[in-house]
């Protein structure tokens, strides 16, 4: 056993900052994420004498390369934008910007008392995992059209975009290794909700007068069956797979780790719709000549959607899930200290692979404390702090974050946390 | 470790709570977009039946209204009239014991049927109600039978029956009674020997009632009376003489109700009145009017054409077998005969008629076949038409928009900039209010349009700005409505100026300014 877990007190005083960090951290939650074992795990490299354990695990994160997180806040959580703050915006942008978001949650059981085809090394792993992901890339003039209007130019190239939003819960059985916490599992998935917009070009021209406004379009969009809602819906089917993959060096003077989650697709059912957005409208207001003249007595406003010109389909549609693939590499410094480099990659426009670098190091037997410093995903630059607490070996608390200017910086544009709790139950 | 755990549970909760959206997201886009376009002719502004394009594509101005109908329906109108009949029994002495089923009295008589002076030989009804009650002081089950011989439903005459009971110890009679509908009855009035006038014929049967329950006791002097109510009797078709009658004529008709008349004045190049005066109804008249003049507020102009101010007669018109050939005078009043563009420059909304009128002045010489259908009976109608060839100071169109909630359910500050291009070769003065029943609020307050040159297709362009204020929005949500006032003056007033179909002021409503935008 790993002598981080060999103290078997607790101070006080760890408690209290552990539940400390905890507290804020959630309180500061915006979004949940997708985590690689924990490091103090893989310190482990024995079997564990338990009966089994659960787990509950979240990971969220949230970014943009160019929209600070006050902004999305208030964009998604309510509040006003005042002009300065979306002008802030406005002069970070680029031709083409990135924002997401993911947030995913798992319950995890683990049984460590199996002999799997007379391997005792290895044990039996069930699942349940829900996981809302959402993601875009746009042009600036798509984000002056809607937050600063039509005034700014009188010609907006408002695409490409592409903006994609997937839910599904997954139910997952697999192996595992109880000593080095390798894995594999299947799992079955089901779709919750789904829309898909693929805008290849788009335009908003407002003549100088501003009596003619002509908006011209090109794309698709897909959205999934809208006769259902809830969770496990059964509006898509599909299948996973998740990999974990642990190689340590000789001398144990390092692990090389690889991590394959969510690699897998969902079938939308038959009632999936998809919209070929093709075509050109133009505006020059309401027509009032049928009230002037009576034949009409109450004006009504166009319906934006019923001006869109578009062809409209219905089927099946099938969709890679957002899978993520990570790389990382940790290397022993001393029996007490580390140090990692790791790259996540999401097979998505909208996120950069993220690439990061950490120091972990034990403060007390029980507890480790770890930093890091990335750039990539959804958003850019983040500094980060992880805490790991394993009180009396029957629970275990795990929280850190890419991106600790998230929780204190208004103009920071990323965040993420991810956390775990496990009871462990022993035989 | 049980702190441990409730640290956990804790986190969960306030991480729930922490995703929580407690306001809406509010920001406030630079916005600027045509609100509303339009176009505004004066087909627009008044009802487009009221005007046509003639070959030259000018505007014709071009009105038809019934002026009177005389009332002559009145000729021949029934009053409510009530025709009571007793009869005694053939009896004296007894009691005589009556067996079931046995007559007891049958007889026809003629019964006067009052009128407005009429001789009517036959009607047919359109409504009304003849009601009919038996009295009976017999000691015996009667069944009381008026059969109406002249009163016929295709073809087939009015039965009036009834079964009353027997009279009771105290020797209060029985009654029984019924009523019959009138509607579409042809009435015979010639009585029962087809030759006369106003006379109702009737058959009255009274018998002991076939199931009656005993035989009937019957002493002499026993009587049974039948009382036969006309109410709200109107009539469609009647026929007869009328009679001599003399009517005075003074009415004033609202003219053109169903449109906003503008006010103002006008000096009109020319105009055409056809007035014609038809009579459908079988009878001779004679015809004077003293005056027919037009009323706008205080101002009465009277029309001046004195062929329409002498006696005219009229001839009674032919029925052959329903088809009406009428006698007509007509007029046709014009600049050279009449004040006529006078008098429609004063742009009346009322006119007021005031005459005599003389009926069957040479006695019966129809010999009783004077006639009338009262859905089509005299009629006089005028039919104007003014081409647009006009000039004038100032002659105002009014029209009213109303708003509703949903259009204008919106927070902005800025400006709206209404923008006008005149196409009529005229100086336009436009005012527009926002108004509900407690605020006005003035939106363009008496702006000029100057007059487009006349014959281009350049019109000239205004452009107004209005402020859009807090008061503004909240009025316009308030289930308020526009007030358009457009008042014309001609260019180089008093010459003529011609309206034709392409001249019409072109609007549009541009905002430019913040709105707030929000979703929950």
């Amino acid at each position: 056993m790993n002598r981080l877990f060999a103290h078997k007190g607790t101070s006080e005083c760890t408690k209290r900052f552990c539940a400390f960090v905890l507290v804020v951290s959630a309180l500061l939650l915006d979004g949940i994420g997708f985590a690689q074992t924990d490091a103090l795990w893989l310190m482990q490299d024995s079997i564990k004498p338990w009966a089994s354990m659960a787990m509950l695990r979240s990971d969220n994160a949230m970014g943009s390369n160019s929209i600070d997180l006050e902004f999305i806040n208030e964009s998604v959580f309510g509040g006003t934008l005042e002009k300065d703050q979306i002008q802030r915006q406005s002069d970070r942008m680029k031709s083409v910007n990135r924002i997401g978001g993911y947030s995913a949650s798992e319950l995890c059981f683990y049984n460590f008392k199996d002999t799997l085809f007379n391997r005792p090394h290895w044990g039996l792993q069930a699942a349940l995992q829900t996981t809302y992901m959402a993601s875009a890339y746009f042009p600036k003039d798509l984000f002056t059209l809607i937050y600063q209007g039509n005034q700014q130019s009188d010609s907006l190239a408002l695409g490409p975009i592409r903006a994609q939003m997937q839910a599904y819960q997954k139910f997952s059985v697999g192996l595992f290794n109880k000593k080095n916490w390798n894995s594999i599992s299947i799992g079955l998935v089901v779709g919750q909700r789904m829309a898909d917009l693929s805008l290849y070009s788009a335009s908003l021209l407002t003549n100088a007068w501003g009596d003619t406004i002509d908006v011209a379009y090109n794309g698709t969009y897909h959205r999934s069956d809208t006769a259902v809602s809830g969770i496990a819906n059964g509006a898509g089917l599909g299948l996973a797979t998740d990999i974990n993959y642990h190689l340590r060096m000789p001398n144990n003077k390092g692990i090389i780790s690889i991590a394959l989650h969510d690699i897998g697709f969902v079938v939308w059912n038959k009632n999936t719709q998809t919209f070929r957005l093709n075509g050109s409208n133009m505006w020059t207001g309401i027509d009032t000549r049928p009230y002037i003249s009576q034949s009409l007595d109450s004006i009504a406003l166009p319906n934006f959607e019923d001006s869109l010109k578009y062809s409209r389909g219905k089927g099946r549609e099938i969709k890679p899930l957002p899978a993520r693939i990570q790389f990382r590499y940790l290397h022993h410094l001393n029996e007490s200290s580390y140090y990692e480099f790791g790259l996540q990659i999401m097979p998505s426009t909208a996120a950069l692979p993220r690439v990061h670098f950490g120091l972990g190091q034990r403060i007390f037997d029980n507890f480790l404390f770890t930093q890091s410093v990335s750039y990539g995903g959804f958003g850019r630059w983040g500094f980060g702090a992880g805490c790991y607490y394993m009180p009396k070996k029957s629970w275990y608390f795990a929280v850190q974050t890419f991106h600790l200017g998230g929780f204190t910086l208004n103009s920071a544009r990323s965040r993420n946390i991810q956390f775990s709790i496990a009871k462990i139950f022993k035989s | 470790m049980r702190s441990s755990f409730y640290i956990a549970v804790m986190c969960i909760a306030v991480m729930a709570v922490s995703c929580r959206r407690d306001e809406p997201t509010v920001w406030t886009p630079s916005i600027k977009a045509a609100i509303a376009h339009g176009s505004l002719g004066l087909d627009d502004v008044l009802p487009s039946t009221y005007f046509y394009v003639d070959n030259n594509d000018v505007w014709h101005f071009y009105i038809e209204q019934n002026l009177t109908d005389f009332n002559i329906d009145s000729l021949v109108e029934i009053p409510d009239t009530t025709i009571q009949r007793s009869l005694v029994l053939p009896f004296t002495g007894g009691p005589f014991n009556i067996a079931a089923g046995t007559e007891l009295y049958n007889q026809s008589q003629n019964n006067v049927l009052q009128t407005q002076g009429a001789l009517l030989k036959e009607v047919v009804m359109r409504g009304g109600t003849l009601h009919y009650s038996f009295v009976s002081y017999v000691n015996g089950e009667l069944t009381c039978t008026c059969t109406l011989p002249g009163v016929t439903l295709n073809g087939s005459p009015a039965v009036l029956q009834a079964t009353t009971a027997a009279t009771t110890n105290d020797f209060s009679p029985a009654t029984a009674s019924g009523s019959i509908d009138l509607s579409n009855y042809h009435i015979d009035l010639t009585g029962t020997s087809g030759t006369g006038y106003n006379l109702l014929e009737s058959l009255l049967t009274i018998q002991v009632a076939d199931n009656a329950a005993s035989p009937a006791q019957v002493y002499g002097n026993d009587s049974v009376t039948i009382d036969l109510s006309f109410s709200d009797a109107t009539v469609q078709y009647g026929r007869g003489y009328f009679g001599q009658h003399q009517y005075t004529i003074d009415e004033t008709i609202a003219f053109g109700q169903d449109i906003d008349m503008p006010d103002g004045e006008l000096l009109l190049d020319e105009a055409t009145l056809a007035l014609s005066i038809r009579n459908y109804v079988g009878v001779d008249f004679q015809l004077k009017l003293n005056e027919l003049s037009g009323i706008q507020n205080e101002t009465t102009i009277p029309l001046e054409y004195t062929p329409l101010y002498d006696w005219q007669f009229f001839t009674r018109a032919q029925d052959n077998a329903g088809a009406i050939t009428p006698t007509a005078q007509s007029f046709f009043l014009h600049t050279g005969n009449s004040n006529l563009v006078n008098f429609v420059g004063l742009l009346p909304d009322q006119l007021h008629i005031q005459g005599d009128m003389q009926i069957n002045t040479l006695g019966n010489i129809g010999l009783n076949n004077d006639f009338i259908y009262t859905d089509q009976t005299v009629e006089a109608k005028a039919k104007l038409d003014i081409p647009l060839q006009l000039a004038t100071e100032s002659i105002a169109f009014t029209d009213t928009i109303t708003l509703t909630n949903a259009a204008i359910d919106l927070i902005a500050k800025g400006e709206i900039k209404l923008v006008l291009d005149n196409y009529f070769p005229c100086d336009v003065y436009l005012t527009a209010q926002l108004k509900n029943e407690e605020t006005i609020i003035d939106l363009v307050d008496g702006n000029l349009l100057t007059a487009s040159y006349s014959g281009a297709n350049t019109p000239s362009r205004s452009i107004v700005p209005i402020a859009i204020t807090p008061e503004l929005l909240a009025l316009a949500r308030s289930g308020a409505y526009i007030i358009l006032r457009i008042a014309i003056a001609t260019e180089n007033y008093p010459n003529y100026q011609t309206i034709t179909a392409q001249q019409r002021v072109d609007y549009l409503l541009i905002g430019e300014g913040d709105v707030q935008l929000e979703y929950e």
